[in-house]
């Protein structure tokens, strides 16, 4: 009999320290730990499910078994990249089983790259290509979904796909890209069919211009935050993973979004500017921090149908939506104050610190006093007005503050028309 | 810094352990044979919580409506 599992813990301290945005490097760690055997139990529950042990998947699970007792990190990083959690999901609700083939041979076929082992395993081609996470694509033009590849690991990746073999050198060969700066390196993933999690269609392929784009903007994000925010550049370098670049927004301003079932990643229309990635990155990371705190603990009670007015957004929000926009805004507002005691950012950034500021103000007076909150929800919050408070001090041009004001005001009237039915 | 107000809750999380059982140790492929009923407990727990979480944001999108 196997023993009792014992579960991840954090303790009141490592807890806290989450809530007031300063987890160090082993709070960090320890959140990646929990999220690790999240992934490993709800993957094994759908593998289970669909009898993938069995299947035509049995022996990219026992290369995943040999690379993980080689290299436990390096194979976790592979799964998480490769977007275990997100094709998980997708399976828990109610997917088409027969992905699950593709995706543990593409997961193994990198895991034994990254862990040096040696294999060969027969995959379905889909789409016309075969995109190995963290490694690269391989176009294959010729290929029928449904056809077969065969594929090599040695010293290097080998492809027998179409009549034609396809390496790591080849000019059929993709490699993924990287954002990187000193201390960091963000994987770029704008080819992996499961990369499509968030809300919004992720683009295609970057064109080399526009990820010289993103490099530019990441280095002089990335520059602002160590040097102005070092603490909040630490969470960032050692949380964050993997970009999704997303297509240009319809309306004025970038959009960028996480996903719950991929800790450390994040989904971003291109960046105008460093500073506007820095605060984006910044958002999203604290999104993925909460995330990570929600696998310990229970904040708002379950059930409630509830909704409360987000001054950022139009539309009603349930608690814990509420909950994240205003841990991501405050995030966001401390880092915009180190921007500006250093005179970075000019008009827009006092305009906007000033109006995320008063939004802040403002729902952490309703949140103060909201039924839903579990105790520990309510410890949560109290954080929050705390560092919420903490921002009153900073002085700005009083028509940044009248003028956020005004906007509140707007917004709150947009909220109480759409919570009637009307229209906003 | 500001001042507790009395009767508001303390800024202090308490200790807390995850949904997840702890399972470094083991690979998906021992998992997936595993009848421990410890690990079937733990992703009972883990569907639990993921339904909540999906209750919680069925009626809304995580991006502001366009």
């Amino acid at each position: 009999m196997t023993a009792l599992a014992e579960r991840h813990r954090l303790s009141s301290a490592q807890l806290t320290s989450i809530a007031w945005g300063m987890p160090g490097p082993q709070v960090i760690d320890a959140l990646y730990a929990a999220d690790t055997s999240r992934l490993r139990l709800l993957a094994a529950h759908v593998l289970r499910q669909n009898g993938a042990a069995a299947g035509p998947g049995a022996d990219a699970l026992a290369v995943l078994d040999a690379a993980q007792r080689r290299d436990p990190i390096a194979t976790a990083a592979v799964l998480r990249s490769g977007w275990l959690g997100a094709w998980t999901a997708r399976m828990l609700d109610h997917a088409p089983a027969d992905t699950a083939h593709h995706r543990l041979g593409v997961l193994a076929t990198a895991a034994a790259r990254h862990t040096g082992i040696r294999t060969e395993l027969r995959l379905p081609v889909l789409g016309g290509s075969l995109h190995f996470p963290t490694l690269g694509t391989v176009s294959v033009p010729g290929a029928e979904t449904g056809s077969v590849a065969v594929v090599r690991v040695d010293s290097g990746l080998h492809i027998d796909v179409a009549g034609t073999t396809v390496d790591e050198a080849g000019s059929r060969w993709d490699p993924v890209r990287a954002l990187t700066a000193q201390g960091i390196r963000l994987l770029v993933d704008d080819r992996d069919p499961c990369r499509d999690s968030f809300d919004v269609p992720p683009c295609g392929p970057l064109p080399d211009a526009e990820f010289a784009r993103w490099q530019t903007a990441f280095r002089e994000a990335w520059s602002l935050l160590r040097r102005h925010v070092p603490a909040m550049a630490a969470q960032v370098g050692g949380g964050l993973r993997v970009l999704v670049p997303l297509g240009p927004p319809s309306t004025a301003g970038g959009r960028s979004v996480s996903c719950v079932d991929a800790l450390g990643t994040l989904a971003a229309t291109t960046p105008e500017d460093g500073i506007s990635l820095a605060l984006t990155l910044v958002h999203e990371w604290s999104h993925s921090l909460l995330n990570g705190l929600l696998e310990f603990t229970v904040l708002s009670e379950p059930g409630s149908p509830a909704t409360y007015f987000a001054p950022w957004r139009p539309d009603p929000r349930p608690l814990l939506g509420v909950l994240h926009g205003t841990f991501a805004f405050l995030a966001v507002t401390e880092t915009l104050r180190s921007f500006l005691a250093a005179d970075i950012g000019g008009e827009p950034a006092g305009h906007e610190f000033a109006l995320r500021r008063a939004q802040l103000a403002e729902v952490l007076e309703t949140l103060a006093d909201v039924p839903g909150l579990t105790p520990q929800g309510q410890r949560f919050v109290a954080v929050l007005r705390h560092r919420s408070a903490d921002l009153a001090g900073v002085a700005v041009r009083p028509e940044y503050d009248a003028t956020a004001t005004a906007r509140i005001a707007v917004s709150r009237a947009a909220w109480a028309r759409r919570r009637e039915g009307e229209p906003s | 810094m500001r001042q507790s107000s009395p009767g508001e809750p303390r800024p202090e999380l308490e200790t807390s352990e995850s949904a997840a059982a702890d399972v470094s140790g083991r690979t998906l492929l021992e998992l997936l044979h595993d009848p421990d009923s410890e690990v079937a407990a733990s992703v009972q727990r883990l569907l639990a919580e993921r339904e909540h979480r999906h209750d919680v944001v069925a009626g809304w999108n995580s991006l502001p409506p366009r």
